[in-house]
């Protein structure tokens, strides 16, 4: 007998003692369901690795309010990023302003995550072919990540622009989501989900 | 200069190998690695560091002494981090003094070198957002609010048996998340 749900459940850390216990034994003889508990072990151990649970979670525990602010919460806790990798900065110069001036191009927003009044925005061609992700401040120290449906890739860390901090991403590949993940404190600062 | 996560992994592998092979000096050497991560993750759920402490050393102990890790349990790193909040939450749910935790004692300091790849996180972030929303609201009371299964049961007003299956096919697709495309053509 394999384990079925209870694989994920363990994981989860939602078994009594004695649930743990069988799980456990059973892991001992059989590599088909430890391979499984492994899988979901990444998941949590991903999760646990994000910023911590912020005070309303953790004091309305019991409160009746906590189903409400448990779930308001997950959102902004899922936005926890740690660094991770980046590539160099892309310095760019007239090609970016003739691109703009020559294409046909959209902008969107980015929502802010875990900073508010954090004011960017992405320029995209129509076709998707580049990005221009336009900060407005200087300091903004993060890293830019695009997204092609579950694909991501770091582009890079935006460049100090006089006011602005900016990433010129040629070769864009059409996008579907922009995300800035900060340095240092690990969180998403925002991010935006770009329409063709 | 920290090293890459390349490096960082290809030592964690070798690590875990002398673990799964209860060579004598692995316990040391897997504390050290590990002690700083683990004291997070436990202290997250404890609300204190000192009981966080003895957590992962019971925890940790209990899993040489039983011969509890080999490596088809995959990344030794989750192995821990489960087994640690697996003993925090049943300390957690036997001691009702525990219930009222004050989130400013929570340590947050990952160490650096256990930080998840951003790219992970943003991927689990957007697979959380498609879950439909009855597995990701019993996600959420089950992962950030520790709840236990009767516990959400009671606050969905669902049966036991939805909950369970509801948390475990979100797990499932989590997991699925965080496998690149490539891998899974392989």
């Amino acid at each position: 007998m394999h384990l079925e749900d209870e694989a994920e459940l363990y994981a989860l850390g939602m078994l009594d003692s004695d649930e743990r216990a069988r799980v456990e034994d059973h892991l001992a003889s059989c590599d088909a369901c430890a391979r499984r508990v492994a899988r979901a072990e990444t998941v949590i151990a991903s999760l646990a690795t994000l910023p911590p649970i912020p005070t309303a979670v953790a004091k309305s525990r019991r409160s009746n309010g906590i189903y409400g602010a448990a779930i308001a919460i997950a959102a902004a806790l899922f936005a926890g990023f740690a660094f991770g990798r980046t590539s160099a900065p892309q310095l760019y110069d007239d090609p970016v302003r003739a691109t703009l001036v020559r294409s046909h191009f959209r902008h969107v927003a980015l929502r802010a995550i875990t900073k508010p009044g954090l004011d960017a925005k992405v320029l995209y061609g129509n076709d998707g072919a580049w990005v221009w992700v336009v900060i407005a401040q200087s300091d903004c120290r993060c890293t830019v990540i695009g997204f092609h449906g579950s694909a991501a890739v770091a582009l890079g860390e935006p460049n100090p622009q006089g006011t602005t901090s900016e990433l010129y991403v040629p070769n864009a590949q059409r996008f579907t989501r922009i995300v800035l993940a900060a340095r240092g404190d690990n969180t998403t600062l925002a991010e935006a989900d770009l329409a063709y | 200069m920290l090293a890459g996560r390349g490096a960082i992994e290809a030592e964690d592998d070798r690590l875990a190998d002398a673990f799964a092979a209860y060579e004598p000096a692995a316990f040391d050497r897997v504390y050290t690695r590990y002690a700083g991560l683990l004291e997070v993750v436990a202290a997250r759920v404890l609300g204190t560091t000192a009981d966080a402490r003895d957590c992962v050393h019971d925890a940790l102990a209990r899993v040489w002494e039983r011969r509890l890790y080999r490596r088809e349990r995959g990344p030794l790193r989750a192995f821990l981090v489960v087994c640690v909040r697996n003993d925090a939450l049943t300390h957690v749910r036997a001691d009702a003094r525990h219930r009222t935790i004050e989130a400013h004692a929570l340590p947050d300091a990952v160490p650096q070198d256990d930080r998840p790849d951003p790219i992970d996180v943003a991927r689990l972030r957007r697979a959380i957002e498609l879950l439909p929303s009855g597995q990701r609201d019993a996600l959420s009371l089950a992962y950030y609010a520790s709840l236990s299964q009767t516990e959400i049961a009671e606050r969905l007003r669902v049966p036991l048996g939805t909950v369970k299956s509801r948390l475990a096919a979100a797990v499932r697709a989590l997991a699925d998340a965080l496998v690149s495309p490539s891998e899974k053509n392989t």
